[in-house]
């Protein structure tokens, strides 16, 4: 499951600026290493995934997703991901 | 309307959730119990490496989180399915939750192992008062 989403997000991030600008807010369905499809709605992806491919085997990615905050948390997170 | 009271302590709100891997709506999930903490300040709900990995969550993703430095990080998304059971077994009553995608913490708590943010949280009435907290869809 991780190399089917390593090779997914890498095959995402490589993806040309224009696409991304052009789809921002929307979601990609991705299946080895290739973007499958791209939906107004991530929830669409997300059921047309596991219909087609199955849960694990498939990954989701937003276009110009933004940073979450953790609120509380976020002063515990070190920019390695380790608990401060 | 089923409704969940509680007590605020050391100004934290930690109850038990149940987690499932997702797609069993109607039917009885095979779920685990964890303490969440209920964080109005997280954007996102997120979970520790160990619920992953006893519940048997599969990754779906991956989505960025803002440290202390503020510089993005990586993290996997997991799809989830979280209810909060109320009241005692054996007719266990339910607040039904949702079915949603929770990051990964990208470290251990030491007393909760989800972190209930406000896509989750926004789902209910909540409301705080004299030291107690109501929950209640």
């Amino acid at each position: 499951m991780n190399d089917q989403l390593n090779k997914n997000l890498k095959a995402f991030r490589k993806l040309p600026d224009e696409i991304k600008t052009e789809n921002a807010g929307r979601t990609a369905l991705l299946h080895d290493g290739k973007i499958v499809d791209i939906y107004n709605d991530g929830e669409d992806a997300y059921r047309t995934g596991c219909k087609v491919y199955g849960l694990g085997n498939f990954s989701i990615e937003t276009f110009g997703e933004k940073p979450v905050s953790l609120g509380y948390f976020t002063q515990f997170v070190t920019a390695s991901g380790a608990r401060a | 309307m089923a409704t969940f009271v509680g007590q605020v302590e050391d100004n934290e709100i930690i109850f038990v959730v149940w987690v499932s891997v997702p797609g069993h709506a109607d039917e009885d999930p095979e779920y685990r119990s964890y303490n969440a903490l209920l964080d109005t300040g997280a954007q996102k709900t997120m979970i520790s490496p160990k619920v992953a990995k006893e519940v048997g969550l599969q990754a779906i993703g991956h989505m960025l989180i803002v440290p202390v430095t503020g510089q993005p990080i990586d993290t996997k998304k997991f799809r989830a399915r979280i209810d909060i059971p109320i009241g005692q077994p054996p007719a266990q009553p339910v607040l039904r939750g949702r079915e949603l995608n929770a990051g990964l913490l990208p470290y251990q708590p030491n007393n909760h192992d989800v972190l209930l943010g406000m896509d989750f949280i926004s789902r209910f009435h909540l409301s705080m008062y004299g030291g107690n907290y109501i929950l209640s869809n």
